[in-house]
């Protein structure tokens, strides 16, 4: 039984850990290097189930992982997109009845700390009656947190059904279902850093910016 | 040969633009299909209902749809299929939805195929106005439900 964090009436959280990128840049799989002693998926799934005070149980991840549970793209070869729409639809699937909402992070934010996430979910209730259904940091593509309900749904499925290849990105996405932003913090600039390549390894291992 | 209009904007629907593409000489059925907002819902009174959409996305949806529906159905269909957008009163036309075809069984079945599909499938959000002030999102299908984009699995991925 997943246990998912309870926000406020009947909403709940969950946490979506992108972790199926091929690490091309990387040169070695990016999801198990290791930081003071952990491999990034591991790490990156406690961050989320911290930020949203659950159980690693309520955080999925997204992609084939070797040797962890993990969520199985419903569409293929659709990137981080299809990664989020698969869990996203787990989600739907299992709270039919209730609000939810999911805080999507990738696995490659080796510095990543709950803090950042903690605000992008009290922003949760700035949108009130605003269609908006993301909310994210100003200038960031992730990590952000998707409203789960049938629009979302629909829009993720059609971007990744019957938009060119070229046009399916996360930012389509936040602007059909609509973005509420906020501002990141310049204490969190640090622990935004995506570790893409050997060379964004070597800069994130040791300490972040120098 | 097919024909395809498919429109999302804040226009309002005329019946005779529907009319008017789905029409062809060398057939013998058209079927016309058009969605109003309805001043009861839920037990609730209702005296309007927003539709918001990502345009582009919703435009590009109804021609999926409207191609899916030819290839089933036949290469001669003539498909019209105009949804609006914006805050329509009760009686207001939202979707209006025109099949010609050869013959009366395709042009029926075309046409429930399309409105089915626009509701799974759309990407286009209602907001219901009521008559004692309130609004509220409605929920729309459960797209997760339907078989359409199979099923999602969760696993245990092995080395």
């Amino acid at each position: 039984m997943r246990e998912a964090k309870e926000l406020v009436g009947n909403e709940i959280l969950y946490g979506a850990v992108l972790a199926g990128g091929r690490s091309t840049r990387m040169g070695r799989d990016k999801r198990f290097l290791k930081l003071d002693g952990e491999f990034l998926v591991d790490r990156a799934i406690k961050v989320v189930a911290d930020a949203i005070s659950g159980s690693t149980e309520s955080v999925y991840l997204c992609g084939r992982v070797p040797n962890r549970d993990c969520v199985v793209d419903v569409l293929p070869n659709l990137g981080p997109l299809g990664g989020i729409l698969s869990a996203l639809q787990l989600v739907r699937t299992k709270n039919p009845e209730q609000e939810a909402w999911l805080l999507v992070v990738p696995v490659d934010m080796p510095l990543l700390n709950p803090n950042p996430l903690k605000d992008l979910i009290s922003a949760i209730s700035d949108i009130g009656s605003n269609f908006s259904r993301v909310v994210a940091f100003e200038d960031y593509e992730m990590p952000f947190i998707i409203h789960c309900d049938s629009f979302t749904e629909k829009t993720l499925t059609a971007i990744c059904h019957s938009i060119r290849p070229s046009e399916r990105s996360i930012r389509t996405l936040k602007d059909a279902v609509g973005v509420h932003q906020i501002p990141l913090k310049s204490v969190f600039f640090e622990s935004m850093l995506n570790a893409n390549s050997p060379q964004d390894w070597e800069r994130t291992s040791t300490g972040g910016l120098s | 040969m097919s024909a395809v209009l498919c429109d999302v904007s804040d226009k309002k629907i005329e019946a005779t633009t529907v009319f008017d593409f789905a029409t062809d000489a060398t057939h013998g059925a058209q079927n016309f299909f058009f969605g109003s907002v309805r001043g009861r819902n839920a037990g609730r009174d209702v005296i309007a209902v927003g539709y918001d959409a990502a345009i582009p996305l919703a435009t590009q949806t109804l021609q999926e749809i409207a191609a899916e529906t030819i290839s089933k159905w036949g290469a001669s269909l003539k498909i019209c299929i105009l949804h609006r957008v914006g805050k329509l009163l009760v009686g207001e036309i939202s979707v209006g939805i025109g099949v010609s075809s050869p013959h009366r069984d395709e042009a029926y079945l075309a046409s429930r195929y399309i409105i089915e599909q626009i509701k799974i499938r759309a990407p286009i959000w209602k907001k219901e106005f009521y008559a004692d002030g309130e609004t509220e999102w409605l929920k729309g299908h459960a797209l997760c439900q339907h078989a359409h984009h199979g099923e999602r699995r969760l696993e245990h991925a092995r080395s």
